[in-house]
């Protein structure tokens, strides 16, 4: 219970998300960057750290990737759009490819809808940012116990609190600053349901 | 031919069941041994665990599928302080499976009743025969205690 609180505070924090989520976008907006590839060749790897990434992210010339590492900025960073939509029925028909990367990848997934959802919405790429929060529920957890077939007991099957943990997810997007009225609701939520629901092609690096 | 993705044989796995599935372990061995025993062509890694072979790519499939309304996990009573927790398709699930079922009826023809006839025969099964079978199929044996 207690890592489930403090993953959802840490990990899921508004704020904190954005700002992952934007330096994410930022680093493959300069995937080609000769500076930014090398930062990732060794020895140069060993020494990177985020202040270092930061500052080569700030010499990408992109004015996409400028805005987007802006973090420090307050006033740069994203805006989540107040509606957040769990990804289940009734309120999406989701395919089994599309279920399957969302199983497989969520972050990958999250980028594939948000590059499409801003080409359908004829916005500038990362206008808007879709991310995917997956809450999982606990793993198995053994205590030290077995049953009569000689199977470690779950903590699950022993607590009623930890077996309520359900896995969840949501999907959230985040919208460039005064970029708010580039788009009407409506046909962003029409467009994304299409996206959600439609022929799917899908095909993670990982 | 297309080869079906682990979501789609992990619905027909689960709506393949008479009942529910009963138990994460019975779950997660019975896809062990379709995948190495029958040669279902999941692509969930397997492996050791406290109690043999293991994934955590099926585990995340399945809470996939119980956040997206298409799996619900119930509880069984099974003592006064012990339970245990079955899998079944919601009505959603069913429908999806309906479509499923079509879709590798035309792209693997034989497949769906093979994994029909292998799930009717592991349901039968106690549970320390199918981690038995699954430890046989997989190779891949429990972690020392």
């Amino acid at each position: 219970v207690i890592w489930k609180g403090m993953y959802d505070l840490v990990y899921h924090s508004e704020k904190s998300r954005i700002a992952e989520k934007m330096l994410e976008k930022a680093l493959l907006l300069s995937k080609d960057d000769a500076a930014i590839k090398g930062a990732f060749d060794m020895p140069q790897y060993l020494e990177l750290n985020d202040e270092k990434l930061l500052s080569q992210l700030e010499k990408v010339t992109h004015p996409d990737v400028k805005h987007l590492v802006a973090i420090e900025d307050t006033k740069r960073l994203y805006e989540k759009l107040p509606k957040e939509k769990e990804l289940q029925e009734p309120d999406f028909h989701m395919t089994t490819e599309f279920l399957d990367a969302l199983a497989k990848d969520a972050d990958e997934l999250s980028d594939n809808l948000s590059c499409r959802l801003n080409d359908s919405l004829k916005l500038e790429a990362y206008t808007l940012i879709c991310d995917i929060v997956t809450s999982k529920a606990p793993e198995e957890i053994p205590i030290d116990d077995k049953d009569e077939d000689g199977a470690p007991i779950q903590l699950s099957s022993r607590s009623k609190v930890v077996a309520s943990i359900k896995p969840a997810s949501v999907l959230r997007i985040y919208v460039k600053p005064d970029c708010t009225k580039a788009f009407k609701m409506d046909d962003l939520e029409h467009k994304l349901k299409e996206l959600v629901e439609g022929p799917f092609d899908f095909v993670t690096t990982k | 031919l297309s080869q079906p993705n682990d979501i789609s044989l992990l619905i027909a796995v689960i709506g393949s069941h008479a009942s529910r599935v009963k138990g994460r372990t019975r779950l997660q061995k019975e896809v062990c041994i379709l995948k190495y025993g029958e040669n279902v062509p999941f692509g969930f890694g397997f492996e050791s665990h406290h109690y043999g072979p293991y994934s955590a790519q099926l585990t995340g499939a399945l809470d996939t599928l119980i956040a997206a309304g298409l799996v619900e996990q119930s509880i069984v009573e099974l003592s006064f302080d012990k339970w245990r927790y079955d899998y079944g398709l919601t009505e959603k699930g069913k429908r999806l499976f309906e479509s499923v079922r079509e879709a590798l009826e035309k792209s693997n023809p034989n497949l769906v009743d093979k994994l029909a006839d292998s799930v009717k025969k592991l349901e039968d099964m106690s549970i320390p025969s199918v981690v038995s079978l699954a430890k046989e199929c997989s190779g891949i044996q429990s972690t020392p205690d």
